[in-house]
């Protein structure tokens, strides 16, 4: 491992993300683990289930704290 | 990787599809990906927090279970039948020795990575991969 590519790591250790990078990076993950195996799941439709499951989770959180 | 035409890797599970049309099948397997990649990270955090892993079939039966849940009756269990992967020369096991594998490579080569978590929890979902094959695509009749 050269020189470079040790202080990349190094500084990748330590970095912070922000949410939004995040969660850019949860949407690329689950398009890259699906879509290599059906051509059908594109990247509108991953950020699409996003949103959907993001409702349902504070569509949740509103029941819990409704009760 | 092979990702268009004919070189398309599509792994094809002898069991009925629970989800007929293959758009919204599609959807399914999306959000099912989130649903993994949640569970996945929530592992990893606790397993920081603890400071050890310890790779467990519990654990690859519980992430195959967010995988397929909705799309394939055998969500968080072993495949009970075969499994072809069209445009890869990899044969799965036959069904019958599914269920020796995973558990034997958690007691071996999977266990000596418990002392760092993202290793072990990158392991688990190769360990994963190497069961769910199969069953995330498209169903169809036996080929």
């Amino acid at each position: 491992m050269n020189d470079s590519l040790k202080k990349l790591l190094e500084a990748a250790k330590t970095a912070k993300q922000s949410p939004a990078q995040l969660e850019q990076q949860r949407r690329s993950f689950v398009y890259g683990n699906t879509a290599f195996e059906n051509s059908l799941i594109t990247r509108e439709m991953v950020d699409q289930e996003a949103e959907k499951l993001a409702r349902e989770v504070d569509a949740n959180k509103r029941e819990r704290a409704a009760e | 990787m092979p990702t268009s035409g004919s070189e398309r890797r599509n792994s094809r599970a002898l069991e009925a599809p629970l989800i007929a049309d293959p758009k919204a099948r599609a959807a399914a397997e999306a959000r099912n990906g989130f649903r993994q990649y949640d569970a996945g990270i929530k592992t990893v955090q606790t397993a920081l927090e603890r400071g050890v892993f310890k790779l467990r079939l519990s654990l690859i039966l519980a992430l195959h279970r967010e995988a397929l849940a909705g799309i394939s009756s055998y969500a968080g269990n072993f495949r009970p039948a075969g499994v072809k992967i069209e445009g890869s020369r990899h044969e799965p096991v036959g069904a019958h020795l599914v269920t020796g594998g995973p558990p034997s490579r958690c007691r071996t080569s999977y266990s000596r990575l418990s002392s760092t978590p993202f290793m072990a929890f990158a392991a688990a979902m190769s360990l994963l991969s190497a069961v769910i094959i199969g069953q995330r695509s498209r169903s169809a009749s036996a080929t």
